[in-house]
């Protein structure tokens, strides 16, 4: 066991990290959860402000709201492209890396300098449109994952986790016959799984929260993913100035402008929530659990 | 010509050399031809965009139709330059995000390393995960949420207020910018940021520890001696990589906090574009300015990886 | 796989041959633009409160009047700034598209877009109202329209607003202060009733969606008392364009805000307030007075008389200012910085001529407005009138009924209406107002405002040619830089106002002058034509 030993000063350190970690989590947690009270609470209660630890005259007019338009057709949406372009994306910078991880690769110099200028310079707005266009992926999904199918960012940091494989490993797979796509399956990528989960993960929530590309290249309302819709709710409302809501003094604002936006983080970030543990379990690992893997 | 024949000389080798090579890493080409074709299509044919900073544009024209801008195609360039209120804003923006690296970078690496010392597998994932969720709210309800709390009568100036100090005017005054947008920075990305370092935590070897131990090394020394150098190469990698966006700041936050008082330090060069293009698309000067970030920022990144490359192994190319 | 070609062949000669027989034996409709069922695509914003309809009742009016199908993109509203450039910047842009007159002054005269003055003859309605509005006179571009702007036509429920002052009418009842006549009044109006509610937050304001609250606070305040934000016409000052901040009246601004700022009058947050802060201290009550939009601020007393049933913010008559002047603006109610403009580059520019002129028509602004007839409206002596059963429908709804009926049906200024008509959604408002005494109540409200003689009409900025445009580009962000820096120091009080010469002096001298006097320029140019 880990902790087993040390005197004072440790027990001394155990309880300040305990205590420490806690606050952070308090503070990390506390916003989500007022976004959580404020969706389910009253319009009106949610206009006087106010509302710091319990929801005030709850109902769920606001999910109602959300739920009546087509937010399931835009959640498959984001769901598919989330998918397909994280199955991409970790397969393009699999391929990418293991060639660029490998310091006898006789081209590795030059793709290095290729992948890096990448990093600096790019074609701008304008010219990455006429290029999709060109390509003909105006208004599939392929305009959202292929421009984008290896982030280089990512891509360096698979590469530098590969790098920390012993080259001793793949020099014996190498006498025993094995080919490099042998070796990147069989060797390379079970090693990096820690790496590859978050890289997974990296990519997986890029993909669920970009809009950017499918306001460019989609025009098609039924091929829009979630969060050109939230985002719209979010930031659209405000930009609304001259157009804003005026209601009558019948009306009942049980839904108002801060209603929908909290109701829209958490329908958004519910997800990514309920899919995190499976990848977590990748990276954070008990002591005992790492020592066995080594 | 002589000089041709040398040339072929040296030609020779050479090509004989490659293909040997393409011969022997056959497999390796093999695997980064999907990739290069990638970069080619998506990344490189597109950069013929970059020549909109040296022209005049007309969309009728196309980008490499349209005419070259006045003055040798310099006009934009010179502008960007010759605007003395630019070289403000750059200013602003790397001492923001040279202050945000110092703070925001280890902030992650420490809490990762917080986390490793917990025992309880249960209680570190719970800690994880919780501390995670605010990079998912948006810019929006952040600035919001940081302004219902450090307004004249928010909660925070209360509680200074009951130990008799302020009220202080956080949101206002210039001197309190940068503390908060860094502050609400690390506050949002913490969580986040550490998985990658504890991804590299995860991949440690055991057996290091246990020899360490079997020495009557603490924990203290294992961490300095053990811990820190193992993710090392990580904390490298992302530190080179995070001074590639020094002359990157996102100008939704800054717009959301900035006021009249706090303009002269809270002016970025992203969101002097922006207010700019409120006007008019100007694409050549925004692509002039794009041109200036990425000189500047390679120059960073070659700088950070020269001195990572002398001082260890870990280096970017 | 033959044979289901072959039959697909054989079917569609069929369906071909007897469309063609229908077409003979029917007579063509005398409302139809186009021989063939022609497509046209047009792009406009969605609002997040009206999301648009693909599939409505009112593109199906329209297909069935003009034979025309209508393909409606509408990117969300928080996008559509980068996503309606890079479609102009690349030439890819739909047959019609809802842009801004900032848009057609930039691109207008690369040839972007169809310069509909050519057009004149094919365009007989929409030209009739733009003679019959004046002011759109400022929206050529060296002489020519290349743009339908949004024009609104009145309809007798319409209602005009501004951005008025509003005041907690009821405190001033409580404490028998009389209605404030002057800006000065209203200052010792908010004094008292600061003392004897402490607490309570004097004037205040919100951060603007893109700019500073400062900044959105002149928007509202500068002019009523005796300045602008920005470049404006002054009557007072005999009828010239005048840079607002750097010119003398600025003080008095200045001075005023000052003062408030100083009593605590003015809220020690303007600077730095939110929307939702905004609307927080105004519903639960802690808030006297704002200067803003007045339909808005109007929603607050639902949840402010939750808090205190008697409570009520209002707008009270246009004030007179320090230098004895009594002016505000109310917003204009035309959409003068909205425009629709045909593609140079679309196929089908003389059907979209003829569409976009019909919707200036009077049957094309009852069906973009209240969509087809006998089915969402009728006539009633004359004017459209939603049906009641739908009005019923959608009153369920509460307070995004409005909303709710014209995203259904299509209609209204948010869809494609460039020939708008506020009508249903003033008749939706009314419905739910229920009893006779509270629309009676609206009614003397609305006509309250239209017969506020102070409030004068917004003049528009004068046409500029492509040197001038670029110049004032050129000057105003850096006379801007210069001088919102510096105009909180002078509120808070941490610059005395004599120093403020300073500032109007660099302001002048950094353009503020120049840019005066191509406005002016301007405007004489287009006062002889």
């Amino acid at each position: 066991m880990a902790i087993k030993e040390g005197g004072v000063s440790r027990k001394a350190f155990n309880i300040f990290n305990y205590v420490f970690l806690f606050l952070l989590m308090v503070v990390c947690l506390y916003p989500l959860y007022l976004q959580f009270i404020i969706s389910i609470s009253h319009g009106l209660e949610v206009m006087k402000g106010g509302i710091t630890l319990l929801p005030r005259n709850v109902t769920l007019a606001t999910y109602r709201a959300i739920l009546r338009g087509d937010l399931f057709m835009y959640m498959k949406n984001s769901i598919i492209y989330t998918v397909v372009g994280t199955a991409v994306n970790l397969f393009m910078s699999c391929l990418c890396a293991y060639p660029l991880s490998r310091r006898t690769f006789s081209g590795r110099r030059f793709f290095t300098a290729m992948v890096s200028v990448t990093l600096f310079f790019g074609g701008g707005m304008i010219p990455m449109y006429l290029t999709v266009k060109q390509f003909d992926l105006m208004d599939t999904m392929w305009a959202l994952i292929l421009p984008g199918a290896i982030s280089t960012y990512n891509m360096i940091i698979i590469r530098t986790a590969f790098q920390s494989i012993p080259d001793s490993l793949v020099e014996s797979a190498q006498l025993d016959g094995a080919t490099d796509l042998t070796i990147l399956w069989k060797i390379v990528i079970p090693l990096s799984k820690a790496t590859l989960a978050t890289m997974l993960l990296f990519y997986a929530v890029s993909h669920w929260n970009s809009y950017f590309d499918a306001m460019l290249y989609i025009n098609k309302k039924e091929l829009y993913p979630l969060q050109i819709m939230l985002r719209n709710m979010l930031i659209g409302g405000q930009l609304a100035e001259e157009t804003e809501m005026v209601g009558s003094s019948a009306a009942s604002f049980a839904t108002t402008d801060a209603t929908l936006r909290a109701g829209t983080i958490i329908v958004s970030t519910l997800p990514i929530l309920i899919v995190y543990p499976f990848v977590q379990r990748h990276f954070v690992k008990g002591v005992m659990v790492g020592s066995i893997k080594g | 010509m002589s000089n041709e024949s040398v040339q072929i000389r040296n030609r020779r080798p050479l090509a004989q050399r490659f293909i040997r090579a393409l011969n022997r890493d056959k497999y390796l080409y093999l695997i980064m031809l999907l990739p290069a074709v990638y970069y080619i299509l998506f990344c490189y044919y597109p950069m013929y965009g970059v020549t909109l900073a040296f022209k005049q544009y007309k969309p009728k024209l196309g980008i490499l139709g349209s005419p070259w801008a006045s003055q040798n195609g310099m006009k934009y360039v010179l502008q960007v330059v010759n605007d003395p209120y630019f070289w403000t804003v750059f200013k602003n923006t790397i001492v923001l995000n040279l202050t945000n690296l110092v703070i925001s970078f280890p902030a992650p690496i420490i809490l990762a390393l917080l986390l490793n010392e917990v025992a309880s597998s249960k209680y570190k994932r719970i800690v994880q995960t919780i501390t995670y969720l605010p990079h998912f709210l948006s810019t929006v309800v952040v600035v919001g949420m940081m302004t219902s709390m450090f307004n004249s009568t928010g909660i925070v100036n209360e509680l200074l207020g009951k130990l008799g100090i302020g009220p202080i005017a956080f949101l206002n005054d210039a001197q309190y910018f940068r503390p908060m947008y860094i502050g609400s920075n690390v506050w949002q990305g913490i969580g986040w940021d550490s998985i990658i370092f504890l991804s590299a935590l995860a991949g440690l070897d055991m057996e290091l520890y246990e020899a360490a131990r079997i020495d009557g090394a603490g924990r203290w020394k294992q961490t300095i001696h053990i811990t820190l150098p193992g993710i090392l190469p990580t904390i490298i990698i992302m530190l080179i990589l995070a001074m590639g966006r020094i002359l990157n700041v996102s100008y939704q936050k800054i717009l959301l906090m900035m006021t009249g008082s706090n303009q002269s330090v809270s002016d970025v060069i992203s969101t002097y574009v922006y207010r700019r293009g409120i006007t008019k698309a100007d694409f050549s000067y925004a692509t002039a300015v794009n041109l200036f970030q990425s000189l500047v920022s390679l120059v960073f990144v070659a700088a950070t990886n020269w001195i990572s490359r002398k001082t260890s192994e870990t280096s970017l190319w | 796989m033959k044979l289901t070609r072959l039959t697909a062949l054989v079917l569609a000669l069929v369906m071909a041959l007897s469309m063609l027989t229908v077409a003979q034996s029917e007579e063509k409709p005398s409302t139809w633009i186009s021989d063939e069922l022609v497509e046209i695509r047009i792009m406009r914003d969605e609002n997040p409160s009206q999301p648009i309809t693909t599939d409505n009742i009112k593109l199906q009016a329209i297909e069935e009047l003009l034979n025309v199908r209508i393909i409606v993109e509408a990117p969300p509203k928080a996008s559509y700034a980068d996503k309606k450039s890079v479609l102009i910047a690349t030439d890819d842009m739909p047959d019609i598209m809802f842009v801004s007159h900032s848009d057609v002054q930039t691109y207008a005269r690369d040839g972007m877009f169809v310069n509909l003055s050519e057009y004149k003859d094919q365009m007989p309605n929409l030209f009739a109202v733009l003679a019959a509005n004046p002011s759109t006179a400022t929206l050529t571009i060296d002489g020519s329209y290349y743009a339908a702007p949004g024009i609104q036509r009145i309809n007798p429920d319409a209602r005009r607003s501004g951005q008025l002052v509003n005041i907690r009418v009821d405190l001033l009842e409580k404490y028998n202060i009389p209605t404030p006549t002057t800006w000065d009044e209203l200052y010792e109006a908010i004094l008292t009733i600061q003392k004897n509610e402490p607490g309570l937050v004097g004037m205040t304001n919100r951060k603007g969606g893109s700019t500073t609250a400062t900044r959105k606070m002149m928007d509202c305040m500068a002019y009523p008392l005796g300045s602008s934000s920005s470049m404006y016409y002054d009557e007072d000052l005999g009828g010239v364009w005048v840079y607002g901040p750097a010119h003398e009246n600025f003080k008095a601004v200045l001075t005023y805000l000052n003062k408030c700022y100083a009593a605590g009058v003015l809220d020690p947050d303007y600077a730095v307030m939110t929307k939702d802060l905004w609307t927080e201290k105004f519903s639960s009550g802690n808030a006297i007075c704002t200067i803003d939009n007045d339909g808005v601020v109007r929603n607050f007393n639902v949840a402010l008389q939750t808090v205190d049933p008697n409570a009520e913010i209002a707008v009270i008559p246009t004030l007179t200012n320090t230098l004895g002047q009594t002016r505000n603006f109310y917003a204009d109610e035309n959409k003068l910085g909205e425009a629709w403009v045909i593609s140079a580059s679309s196929e089908h520019i003389d059907v979209c001529v003829k569409f976009l002129d019909w919707c200036y028509s009077q049957q094309g602004a009852d069906v973009n407005g209240y969509g087809k007839e006998g089915v969402t409206f009728d006539y009633v002596d004359g004017k459209p009138v939603i049906k009641a059963d739908l009005l019923a429908q959608y009153a369920a709804n509460g307070s995004t009924a409005s909303y709710d009926i014209q995203s259904a049906l299509g209609i209204g200024l948010l869809d494609i209406s460039p020939y708008f008509d506020t009508g249903a959604q003033n008749q939706m408002e009314i419905y739910m107002m229920g009893s006779a005494e509270a629309i009676a109540e609206y009614r003397a409200l609305v006509a309250s405002i239209y017969a506020d003689t102070n409030l004068r009409a917004p003049v528009q900025n004068p046409p500029l040619t492509a040197e001038q445009t670029e110049r004032i580009n050129e000057l105003s962000l850096a006379v801007e830089n210069i001088i919102w820096q510096e105009v909180d120091k002078y509120i808070t009080g941490q610059e005395p106002i004599e120093n403020y010469d300073k500032v109007i002096e660099a302001a002048r001298k950094a353009g503020a002058e120049e840019m005066e006097k191509i406005y002016n320029e301007a405007w004489a140019a287009l006062l002889g034509k």
